[in-house]
């Protein structure tokens, strides 16, 4: 699949931008601080609904505006679509409107957002991806998984609706010393019944990833015997053995639960980790080396959302090129299909490596100017 | 700075402002209107809102808010006693009394459990409706809560709570609304609506 048109309209930097955008490579050259990752970001928040860096639609909306629009026109194999997302910065003591999300003019909840336009981005921030916190890891299984099942997207949102509550009947409980027994019952039936199918999907997507993966490594690092796996609370085949499982594992933890007055059971509580010989990667890799096997669990991710939709996603590259050595980023060149769409950006030309050179479409990008 | 606004009109001002729906250019549209109004008009909405106040209560049998206690349905002869339909607001009490089905009493819990909101049973009427199920004469519960979860939360604490009370427990039935197309109904419904379906007869 690909983007034929992207058009942006008080977003980040852009006043008012319509970019059309070629199949294969496109390469966005140009100064820092000139908008190229806005355009990278513009089609990762229409893909998936969010943006790797602004934590705030407010952020993303350009300095003065009080409404951002962005459009997508998607080919698929079988049908285009066409993504639209407005954003609001209200002003001050106004409440917040919220988003709008219109697919092929007609207006969707904004949850549904994601699945029309399938992306795997590799942002800067994503270089602390097997160095950071668990959560990160989570999300971006997630955010894989939700790209190809609405119903994941759903059951996590449903996930933290339940958590919230849970913990607060938790803490109240040991507040005012009451047993919650009873009242535990409805909340602790839905933690199961949705850690069973979200640990699942997930340990299912991981073990599915762990093969290309280290084939990933291997081309890239010269480094053999990365493994990924899932480290989860429970194991189990099927949701009836993992809902078994969570259950057993509710009532060990019972009174560590009520003590702590938070959850300790359930998917919030797993990690995805990298391990080499038996050590976890964090203790002993370089930052080259995480940045290594971050490009390689992306490469093995867009793998696997080819397989899932049978159509190739859009590659998002920011800056990646730039810390790489000559080999390293020879054989990133070589890793994206060529029938990929895919999107670079660059501060200079000669960054890109041959390969690259010769097929990308070079764009220039300069004070919110593209082309 | 002396305020443009004289202080009677800025506090009306204030006041409508922290209606629910109402921000501050309505609260003003609203304030310049009831300024303007015919002088009945405005003292009629300043006695109707009092009103509500004083002459308003809560039925001390199913909690629903009436001019009289016991209400107007649970001191009816005419309404089923062997029945109750337990609901979160009394809201849910007109929408159920519009089908025009419905013969049985209520019971008003005036929210649904959530502990985030630091809403637990005992801040609902449910302790009363324990206590009135214990008195006996009720035959069957209709847990009518929201079929959300704060609102499923509730129906299965209930249902566990009353479970032993020997009353026929029941909830509503989930799925399709009427008059809608089912090429635009989300998957939970659908998926609802398959599990409760029924054969044609």
């Amino acid at each position: 699949m690909r983007v034929v048109e992207l058009a942006l309209e008080n977003l980040r930097s852009y006043a008012d931008l319509t970019l059309p955008l070629a199949p294969g490579a496109t390469a966005l050259i140009g100064p820092n601080g000139g908008g190229k990752t806005n355009v990278l970001e513009a089609i990762h928040l229409l893909a998936r609904g969010d943006s790797p860096r602004a934590r705030e639609d407010r952020e993303l909306v350009r300095w003065g505006a009080t409404t951002a629009r962005a459009r997508a026109d998607v080919l698929r194999a079988e049908s285009e679509r066409r993504i639209e997302l407005l954003l609001f910065a209200p002003l001050e003591d106004e409440r917040r409107p919220r988003r709008r999300l219109l697919l092929d003019g007609a207006g969707k909840r904004p949850e549904d957002a994601g699945g029309e336009l399938v992306v795997v981005a590799f942002f800067p921030e994503d270089v602390e991806l097997l160095g950071a916190a668990p959560p990160a890891r989570r999300r971006f299984l997630d955010a894989m998984l939700g790209q190809v099942e609405r119903a994941h997207r759903r059951e996590s949102r449903e996930l933290r609706r339940i958590l919230e509550q849970r913990n607060a009947l938790l803490r109240a409980a040991r507040e005012d010393m009451t047993p919650p027994e009873a009242e535990l019952a409805f909340w602790d039936r839905e933690l199961v019944r949705l850690a069973a199918s979200i640990s699942l999907r997930r340990a299912a997507l991981v073990a599915e990833l762990a093969e290309p993966f280290r084939e990933a490594t291997a081309r890239f690092s010269g480094a053999s015997g990365l493994e990924l796996r899932y480290a989860g609370q429970v194991g189990g085949d099927t949701v009836d053995e993992r809902a078994a499982a969570y259950e057993q594992l509710l009532r060990e933890k019972r009174d560590r639960e009520r003590w702590q007055g938070t959850t300790l059971v359930g998917p919030h509580r797993d990690d995805l980790s990298v391990t080499s010989a038996g050590r976890p990667l964090p203790t002993f890799a370089s930052r080259g080396e995480h940045r290594s096997a971050v490009l390689a669990l992306k490469l093995a991710e867009a793998g696997w959302l080819t397989a899932r939709t049978g159509e190739t996603p859009v590659f998002l590259l920011d800056d990646v090129l730039s810390e790489l050595d000559p080999a390293r980023r020879d054989a990133l060149a070589r890793a994206i299909p060529r029938d990929a769409q895919a999107l670079l950006t660059a501060a200079v030309v000669t960054s890109l490596p041959d390969e690259l050179r010769e097929r990308a479409a070079v764009l220039p990008v300069r004070m919110g100017e593209v082309g | 700075m002396p305020s443009a606004l004289a202080r009677p009109l800025a506090r009306l001002i204030d006041e409508l402002g922290k209606l629910p729906g109402v921000g501050p250019k309505t609260a003003q549209r609203l304030a310049y209107y009831i300024l303007r109004a015919p002088g009945p008009d405005a003292e009629a909405l300043a006695a109707a809102i009092r009103s509500v106040k004083t002459d308003l209560r809560y039925c001390s049998v199913c909690f629903n808010i009436a001019e009289t206690d016991p209400c107007a349905i649970c001191s009816s002869d005419e309404r089923d006693a062997f029945v109750v339909c337990v609901v979160e607001e009394p809201l849910d009490v007109l929408a159920i009394e519009r089908t025009g089905q419905y013969r049985g009493r209520y019971h008003v819990l005036h929210g649904a459990i959530s502990p985030v909101n630091g809403v637990r049973p005992d801040d609902l009427k449910i302790p009363q409706l324990a206590e009135r199920v214990k008195r006996g004469g009720i035959e069957e519960l209709i847990f009518a809560t929201n079929p959300n979860l704060e609102g499923e939360a509730t129906a299965m604490y209930l249902a566990q709570l009353l479970g032993g009370s020997g009353a026929r427990l029941t909830r509503l039935a989930r799925g399709l609304p009427m008059g809608g197309d089912l090429e635009y109904a989300d998957e939970v419904t659908v998926s609802r609506a398959l599990e409760g379906r029924r054969a044609v007869s």
